[in-house]
């Protein structure tokens, strides 16, 4: 696949990690997953690339050792590494569901075992941290709209700041309906559109920020607020899913 | 069809287009006989490498000051410098412990820390090792480069001076452009031919600025505080120049050089942006010629504003 020269560079500098980590843990190393958009070959230069590290132990002294590549790679590429242990991943991936079934949804192994299969909650847990999620969502929102709306461009990097929990919110939302999506943003999307034609707007308009376009005056508070309606819109889908035995 | 028969405008035109050509010449002579560098893309994980590679032993020395006082282990005082109490026990690099034990004793200026003899020494270590690397240019690979220079800047002046004694033979008087191009090319012919960095580190310098695109992008963000490693290896990639001014007055007072450039663009043109004086002084962002969460804890689960909640997936 084709990278840009900033992507190359990138993905060398992953290319040459992954095999210091391997090398310096040892039996210790099950797995290395990168997920997010960096799994999706989707880099913005704003994104972080994420990468599962599962160890088998901890091993301070090999982990010690690689503390200033880590470093390095975090002030490079913004890696965000994710350290859990083989033993406590079924209980991180319930605690987590919606993160891990992001992760399941999109996902690219580095190194070692594929533990992919491991990855996918329950249903039931996607539920509940799903639910969790999304009140979090509501109030962050609100508060966010009130605290920072006045000021159009503080209310568009709020709205930024919010569209990787509500996309991965509308994926876990839109996979316990049942309904088929391609991605997050599309999940997110198709949510909106089933909720109403100003959620949708809110989402769309969530879209082109991402991609570097802005809002106009005001529309930025409007947004904050209709995507704060969106979550308890959903919020309410889940629970019509329980309440229909789902 | 004789060259030197040309007319004036001609002969410019052919001078230049020769020039251009000799231009390359040159730097693909440079590129066979320079050193290989390492093929590896990725940085060191030593900033102050990075640094000396991009602006030379001094602008490492620089870097290094600026990430102390980031951390606080460096304060700054009416231009003088003078360490922290527990300093010396905090830093692990040898340049950072000879720039500390410098303004331990008492408070120092920054010019007499870059011109200390034991901080001189360390960075020239620095300066060393990417000599082993292929990145620097080292004495050894002096006489070749000589020899192009020679070769390259004898046919510049052959031909200009084959022109200039047939134009005086012939009774022409306008021939000053006739002294000044050879002159033009051969400044250029030694830009191409001699700088710092061999043609593997000037790849590597620009592989860095590529890789390190998205901290130069959100700089506005950085502040003093020692919160990341950020703040240190934009400077070391892009230069004290690439820093904000706002966020970081501190760095364009100590160093005031550095503010004639705080809004330039942070890559180089190939005559070279400025220069290194030794002095406590960082002119320009690239002072050497030719070139041209998800961990749960944080962002996410469990933490969060108001309810915390797994923020959802990688972005």
């Amino acid at each position: 696949m084709g990278h840009s020269p900033r992507d190359a560079a990138w993905f060398a500098l992953l290319d040459k990690l992954v095999p210091q980590l391997t090398a310096a843990l040892g039996d210790a190393f099950v797995s290395a997953v990168l997920f997010g958009s960096a799994a999706e070959d989707r880099l913005r230069l704003g994104s972080d690339v994420n990468v599962l590290l599962v160890l088998r132990r901890w091993e301070r002294a090999a982990l010690d050792a690689l503390r200033e590549p880590l470093r390095t790679s975090h002030a490079a590429i913004a890696l965000q590494p994710m350290f859990v242990l083989e033993a406590e991943l079924p209980q991180v991936v319930e605690a987590f569901a919606v993160k891990f079934a992001d992760i399941a949804r999109r996902h690219h192994v580095l190194a070692g075992e594929d533990i992919t299969p491991h990855l996918v909650p329950s249903r039931r847990a996607l539920w509940v941290r799903c639910r969790h999620e999304l009140l979090n969502l509501q109030l962050r929102l609100r508060e966010r709209y009130v605290v920072l709306s006045l000021r159009p461009e503080q209310a568009e990097r709020a709205l930024i700041q919010s569209a990787g929990a509500l996309r991965a919110c509308a994926a876990a939302v839109q996979s316990l309906r049942g309904v088929p999506f391609t991605h997050g943003r599309a999940a997110l999307l198709e949510l909106a559109n089933a909720c109403g034609p100003q959620y949708a707007e809110a989402a769309a308009a969530l879209s082109r920020l991402r991609e570097g376009e802005t809002v106009a005056g005001a529309a930025g508070a409007d947004h904050l607020l209709s995507l704060s309606e969106l979550a308890g819109r959903a919020l309410a889908l889940l629970d019509e899913l329980e309440a229909g035995g789902a | 069809m004789n060259v030197f028969d040309w007319r004036g405008p001609q002969f410019v035109l052919f001078y230049l287009v020769f020039g251009v050509a000799l231009y390359f010449i040159a730097r693909q002579l440079r590129a066979w006989t320079d050193p290989r560098g390492a093929r590896d893309p990725t940085p060191n994980d030593d900033p102050y490498l990075v640094a000396c590679l991009r602006g030379g032993p001094a602008e490492a020395i620089r870097v290094c000051i600026v990430s102390l006082l980031d951390r606080g282990l460096l304060q700054s005082t009416d231009n003088q410098l003078h360490s922290a109490a527990t300093a010396a026990r905090v830093v692990r690099r040898p340049l950072e412990r000879a720039i500390i034990a410098r303004a331990q004793a008492a408070p120092t200026r920054v010019r007499d820390i870059v011109r200390d003899d034991s901080v001189q020494q360390q960075a020239a270590l620095l300066r060393d090792e990417l000599a082993a690397q292929g990145f620097y240019a080292v004495p050894r690979i002096l006489p070749v480069r000589i020899l192009i220079y020679v070769l390259c800047a004898g046919a510049a002046i052959w031909v200009a001076l084959h022109k200039l004694l047939l134009a005086i033979e012939r009774g022409r008087s306008n021939v000053l452009f006739l002294y000044l191009m050879p002159v033009a090319l051969c400044i250029a012919l030694a830009i191409a031919i001699f700088p710092r960095r061999t043609l593997a580190g000037e790849a590597h310098v620009r592989a860095l600025k590529r890789l390190f695109a998205r901290t130069h992008d959100n700089r506005q963000q950085l502040r003093f505080g020692g919160q990341s490693t950020e703040l240190v290896w934009l400077s070391a990639v892009f230069g004290l120049s690439a820093l904000p001014h706002t966020s970081f007055p501190e760095v364009y007072q100590l160093f005031p050089g550095t503010r004639r450039n705080a809004n330039a663009s942070t890559s180089c043109s190939s005559s070279g942006c400025g220069s290194s004086n030794a002095c406590g002084t960082a002119s320009s962002s690239d002072s050497s010629s030719s070139d041209s969460s998800s961990s749960c804890s944080s962002s996410s689960c469990g933490g969060g504003s108001s309810c915390g909640g797994c923020g959802g997936g990688g972005d």
